[in-house]
């Protein structure tokens, strides 16, 4: 089956695309499949950092498409996983050095190799979008619950639609919970109300994000933090798979109180 | 219930309710590019070409711009004052 | 990870127990208690005990001991830094350091790489991985494999990318990283962090069952059954648990007997 050729924007920036791109891409790594992750920023790189290989980078996009190198020699492969590739931006300042037509072919070379190809956007509208919609065969928007990020989201939406690239799928990143109890927060509802797009995952504010970016160990690589459990249920939704959690009996509960006044 | 209902029955909106409120306010304008700005400029004209057959009170009237389930609508609620004989 | 705990694992030197900072009643008390609900994991096998910079003397170890026999293991080693721990260690006839032990000979072949890998569709292959057994941790391991028809003992951690297929039982001493993936036709024994992806009575069988010192894996099939790691626990379970095929879904629940 041919790779699915996913497109990860938001039109803000800083609500988390990135981040988002890098740990879906591990998350799908470990449940089996071989993934390529592109940053299609244009003279900018991101992605290397937030994933960790920012010193294994040799070859870049630019070079790919000038035909320096061959594609496989550019992609960087994540050590701690199985098939898990990064194909790197170029720290060019011509914006023209890559252009719509570019990333689709850079794309069809990875089809019958890969399951997945994430492409990380860009902010803004520009080139760098345009590049990361063309090859896309589906979109993921990232928002977080803020007006201006919600505003943004909806122009890119609507200029999504207008490519036919649609229907997009949205991910709500940085909830606060507590802010959403207080009134604080615009919740997942009032964001899908305005948004009307089908939402695909909700990702909590966890302070583990920000030591992961630190250290370069995206949190999706430990399903028991609360973040990168998140992830994992959106790479489970966009396998179409329903997996259910397990249930815990504890039968054990007088002891487990024990065990807790003990430890404390 | 919108915002201003709200504020009349007293009880103050919570930061949440006022960034509803503003959100769906600023993507009406978004999404139709109709700016605020727009809005008055519609207002103007349409009050000038008007008067010029139906005297109508200028201060009372509202332009109004709604978003529908399959359309929007602009809305023109205009008090009549009476008719202007035409100059012949 | 606090300090005033105590924590169990297996490693490639065999069970070892973790003794953090603290109240040394307590955590008595606590070791006492983790070992006595899951006694029937452990019994026969014997442990290390890691104390750090703890100093203690002949009584403590021996207290120590203690608590670790009633509960059917025995103590044959005391890794510290402390000078006078290690010297009352050595008055009781214990181990201080590994290297005393015949250096367990590497493990298992590597498993085969993903390539070759069959479809789902054909069935687990036999690709019989074998391990060579060294300490009385591994011959307890292997009893209770035994008494179900043992099937692979894999002595090491199983790291992203490795997969384990057999028909029979799978026993693996060691932790199981998000990544690696176990193919069993029978049960799946992990004698540490089971993090990975576990298929187990993969023949189709859904009364299999899956233990771990920590359950916590990416996915985990028993039979036709299918789950994830249970949600809202934060950080990694402390307690062993079994997970089996009940009422038509996926249950964990403390391995205690």
């Amino acid at each position: 089956m041919p790779a699915r050729v996913i497109t990860i924007t938001s039109g803000k920036g800083g609500v988390g695309k990135t981040t988002a791109t890098a740990n879906l891409g591990v998350a799908l790594a470990l449940l089996g499949q071989r993934v390529v992750t592109i940053d299609a920023d244009i003279g900018l790189r991101n992605l290397d950092v937030v994933m960790g290989l920012e010193n294994r980078i040799v070859y870049d996009i630019v070079n790919v498409v000038e035909g320096v190198c061959r594609l496989r020699q550019a992609l960087v492969k994540d050590k701690r996983l199985a098939e898990l590739y990064l194909l790197p931006a170029a720290q060019t300042r011509d914006k023209s050095a890559v252009g719509p037509e570019d990333m689709v072919q850079v794309c069809e070379q990875m089809r019958n190799d890969y399951d997945f190809v994430l492409i990380d956007s860009p902010a803004g509208i520009e080139q760098g979008f345009r590049n990361a919609i063309a090859p896309a065969d589906e979109v993921l928007i990232v928002t977080t619950p803020e007006v201006s990020a919600v505003r943004d989201a909806d122009r890119i939406i609507g200029l999504i639609e207008a490519k036919e690239k649609g229907p997009a799928r949205l991910i709500i990143n940085r909830i606060k919970p507590d802010m959403v109890k207080r009134g604080d927060m615009l919740d997942t509802s009032d964001v899908m109300e305005i948004l009307a797009i089908d939402l695909i995952g909700i990702v909590p504010e966890d302070e583990a994000i920000i030591i992961s970016t630190n250290k370069g160990v995206p949190v999706a690589l430990d399903v028991t933090g609360q973040a990168g459990l998140a992830f994992h249920n959106i790479a489970h939704r966009l396998l179409g798979e329903d997996v259910p959690f397990m249930t815990i009996k504890d039968t054990s509960g007088f002891l487990g109180r024990f065990a807790r006044f003990v430890r404390s | 219930m919108s915002f201003w209902d709200k504020l009349r029955g007293r009880r103050i909106p919570s930061s949440r309710e006022i960034a509803k409120e503003r959100l769906q306010l600023v993507l009406v304008h978004d999404r139709t590019n109709i700016s605020p700005g727009l809005l008055q400029t519609l207002k103007d004209e349409l009050i000038t070409v008007i008067s010029r057959h139906i005297e109508i009170d200028r201060e009372g009237v509202e332009i109004t711009f709604t978003q529908g389930k399959r359309y929007n609508r602009l809305v023109a609620d205009i008090p009549v004052l009476g008719t202007r004989r035409r100059k012949s | 990870m606090p300090d005033d705990r105590v924590l169990i694992r297996g490693t490639s030197e065999g069970l070892v127990i973790t003794l953090g900072a603290g109240d040394l009643g307590t955590l008595l008390r606590e070791l006492d208690e983790r070992l006595s609900s899951t006694a029937s994991f452990f019994r026969g096998g014997r442990v290390a005990l890691h104390v750090g910079p703890r100093e203690l003397t002949t009584e403590e170890l021996e207290a120590l001991g203690q608590t670790i026999s009633r509960n059917g293991v025995s103590l044959w080693a005391v890794i510290g830094k402390n000078a006078a721990t290690q010297a009352a260690a050595e008055a009781l006839g214990l181990e201080t350091t590994f290297s005393s032990q015949a250096t367990p000979s590497p493990a298992v072949a590597s498993p085969p790489s993903r390539e070759p890998r069959p479809g789902r569709d054909e069935g687990p292959v036999l690709s019989g991985v074998e391990g060579q057994l060294e300490t009385e941790v591994e011959d307890a391991a292997l009893r209770l494999a035994q008494d179900m028809d043992l099937g692979v003992l894999v002595r090491r951690t199983l790291r992203s990318g490795q997969v384990i297929q057999h028909p029979g039982h799978v026993v693996v001493i060691g932790d199981v990283n998000p990544g690696a993936e176990i193919i069993a036709g029978g049960d799946v024994m992990v004698w540490g962090k089971l993090r990975g992806i576990v298929h187990a009575g993969a023949t189709g069988d859904d009364g299999a069952v899956v233990c771990a010192l920590s359950l916590a894996p990416l996915q985990l099939r028993i039979g036709n059954h299918i789950a994830r790691a249970p949600e809202g626990r934060e950080g990694l379970p402390e307690r062993p648990e079994m997970a089996s095929v009940q009422d038509g879904e996926i249950v964990a629940e403390p391995w205690e007997k």
